[in-house]
C-alpha cells in the first residue's frame, strides 16, 4: 500500500464521515467563538480566559525514567494485556527518589483537580492494599514530522482487590485516556452516578467505563465486580 | 441559501447556481484545494473544474449532503493535479500529511494481492467506527481535509500539542487494524 492508494480510498469514504468531520465542533471552539461574539458587542467577557479549561493546558514533563523501568507493564493483575503497539512510555513509581515522587504528586493535582492523597481517599478500602500507580506518556509529531518528547498522559491506579477482583483506574486532565484494548460497544450503557453520566460497557466478564469530573477524565477497567460493586466504586470516584 | 434551493437551481439550469455555490463553500473549496495543491492559482483552476463537474453531475445526481460531495469533487480534482506535479514543486500542509499516514505503513509489506482503493475505504471505515468521534473528526480533517494541527485544535477544542498526540495514537491503532485485516503484515 502506497500513499496514493490511501488517499484513492480517503476519497472513498462515506459522505457520513466528511459530514460528520465538517459539522463538528468541540467545547474549546464553542467557547472561542462566544468570547469573540462578546467581543464584536464591545461586551468585556471577565474572566474569560480563565473560563477556557483544559485545552490550553500545558502537559506536565515526563519525569526520569529509571533505567529498566521504561519495560511495558503486563500481567501485573489477572487483566487484558497492555497492547504494544502504541508508541507510549510507561513510568511505575515504587522505587523513585522522593523529589520525583513528590513532583509527580503535584503534576497529578493539577491534572486531577485535587490532591493525590485526596484521590486516593476516594477508591475503596478493599482496592487500596493492593494498589500500584503508574504514569502513561506518549508523544506526537511536529508538522515537519520530527518526533516530540514524551509527556504524561495519563495517571494510572491499578488496584488489586480481594477474590481477585482488580480494577484499572486512568485519568487525564485534558481529554480521555489512552485505551489500548480496542473495545467497541455501539450500545453503551448510561449510568447516571451523583449527577454525573457514565458510559458503561461489558466486554466478556469486564467492565468498561469512562467519564468526566473535576475537569479530570477518567477510564475505568473492572473485572471481578458486579454491578452494585462498580457502582459503588463509581460513586467513590465522583463523590 | 439551503442545500436544497442551491441543488433546484442546478436542476433548473439557473445561471446563478455555481454562484450561489460558491457563495456558500467557496471558501472551503478554495483552502482545501490550497492545502493540497500549496498554489492558489493551481487551486482557483481546481474549484472552477470542480464547479463544472457539479454543473455537468446535477441533474440527475442530487447529491445529499451537499458540502461531502463537494469535497470530494474539489479534493479529487486537486489530488489529480497533486499527482501529475513533479515531486519537486509539491508541497505544504497535504504533502506533510500525506507522510504522517505513510508512515502507518511504510516498513510493511503488503499482501500479494494488492489491495484495491474501494476495498481499502470498506476497511478504512470500519476502523474509523472503532474511533471516539473526536477522535474520527481528527483522522478526517488530517488526512481529508489536510488540515493543520492549528486548525484541528481550534475545531476539536484541545491544543496542538494534543492534536500530535493523538493523530499518533490513531496512526498507530490504524497500523495494528491493517495488519489484523491482512493488508499489512
Amino acid at each position: 500500500m502506497n500513499e496514493v492508494l490511501f488517499a484513492q480510498a480517503v476519497s472513498q469514504l462515506d459522505d457520513k464521515y466528511y459530514q460528520e468531520a465538517e459539522q463538528y465542533h468541540g467545547r474549546g471552539h464553542r467557547w472561542a467563538a462566544g468570547i469573540a461574539a462578546a467581543a464584536c458587542l464591545a461586551l468585556a467577557v471577565a474572566g474569560g480566559a480563565s473560563v477556557l479549561e483544559r485545552p490550553g493546558a500545558d502537559v506536565p514533563d515526563n519525569p526520569p525514567v529509571e533505567e529498566g523501568r521504561g519495560e511495558q507493564i503486563t500481567g501485573i493483575f489477572n487483566g487484558p494485556v497492555i497492547a504494544g503497539d502504541a508508541d507510549v512510555v510507561i513510568n511505575s513509581y515504587e522505587k523513585v527518589p522522593y523529589d520525583v515522587w513528590e513532583a509527580m504528586k503535584a503534576d497529578f493535582a493539577l491534572a486531577a483537580g485535587e490532591e493525590y492523597d485526596a484521590f486516593l481517599a476516594r477508591i475503596p478500602e478493599p482496592f487500596q492494599s493492593g494498589l500500584t500507580v503508574y504514569t502513561v506518556s506518549a508523544r506526537g509529531e511536529t508538522e515537519a514530522g520530527l518526533a516530540e518528547e514524551y509527556t504524561i498522559h495519563d495517571y494510572v491506579f491499578a488496584c488489586q482487590g480481594e477474590d481477585g477482583a482488580w480494577v484499572s483506574i486512568a485519568l487525564c486532565g485534558f481529554e480521555f485516556p489512552i485505551r489500548e484494548c480496542m473495545v467497541w460497544d455501539e450500545n453503551p450503557e448510561q449510568w447516571w452516578i451523583g449527577g454525573t453520566p457514565v458510559e458503561v460497557s461489558r466486554f466478556q466478564d469486564q467492565y468498561f467505563a469512562r467519564f468526566s469530573c473535576r475537569g479530570a477524565y477518567y477510564d475505568l477497567e473492572a473485572a471481578g465486580v458486579d454491578d452494585a460493586g462498580l457502582e459503588e466504586l463509581l460513586a467513590g470516584l465522583i463523590g | 441559501m439551503e442545500d436544497r434551493e442551491i441543488i433546484e437551481l442546478f436542476f433548473q439550469r439557473s445561471q446563478e447556481a455555481v454562484g450561489e455555490l460558491d457563495r456558500k463553500y467557496g471558501a472551503m473549496c478554495r483552502s482545501l484545494a490550497y492545502r493540497i495543491l500549496n498554489s492558489w492559482d493551481d487551486a482557483e483552476e481546481c474549484v472552477n473544474d470542480g464547479y463544472l463537474g457539479v454543473w455537468n453531475a446535477i441533474p440527475p445526481a442530487e447529491p445529499e449532503p451537499l458540502s461531502a460531495y463537494l469535497t470530494k469533487v474539489i479534493r479529487n480534482i486537486s489530488l489529480n493535479r497533486y499527482y501529475r506535479q513533479a515531486a519537486a514543486k509539491r508541497g505544504g500542509v497535504y504533502t506533510v500529511a500525506m507522510e504522517e499516514a505513510e508512515s502507518c505503513f511504510r516498513d510493511a509489506a503488503t499482501v500479494e494481492d494488492e489491495v484495491e482503493a474501494r476495498e481499502l475505504a470498506g476497511i478504512l471505515q470500519e476502523f474509523l467506527d472503532t474511533l471516539t468521534v473526536k477522535e474520527r473528526v481528527i483522522f478526517m480533517r488530517r488526512y481529508a481535509y489536510a488540515d493543520t494541527y492549528a486548525a484541528i485544535a481550534g475545531r476539536v477544542g484541545i491544543s496542538e500539542k494534543n492534536v500530535s498526540v493523538r493523530l499518533s495514537l490513531i496512526r498507530g491503532k490504524l497500523r495494528k487494524y491493517l495488519r489484523k485485516r491482512g493488508v499489512l503484515v
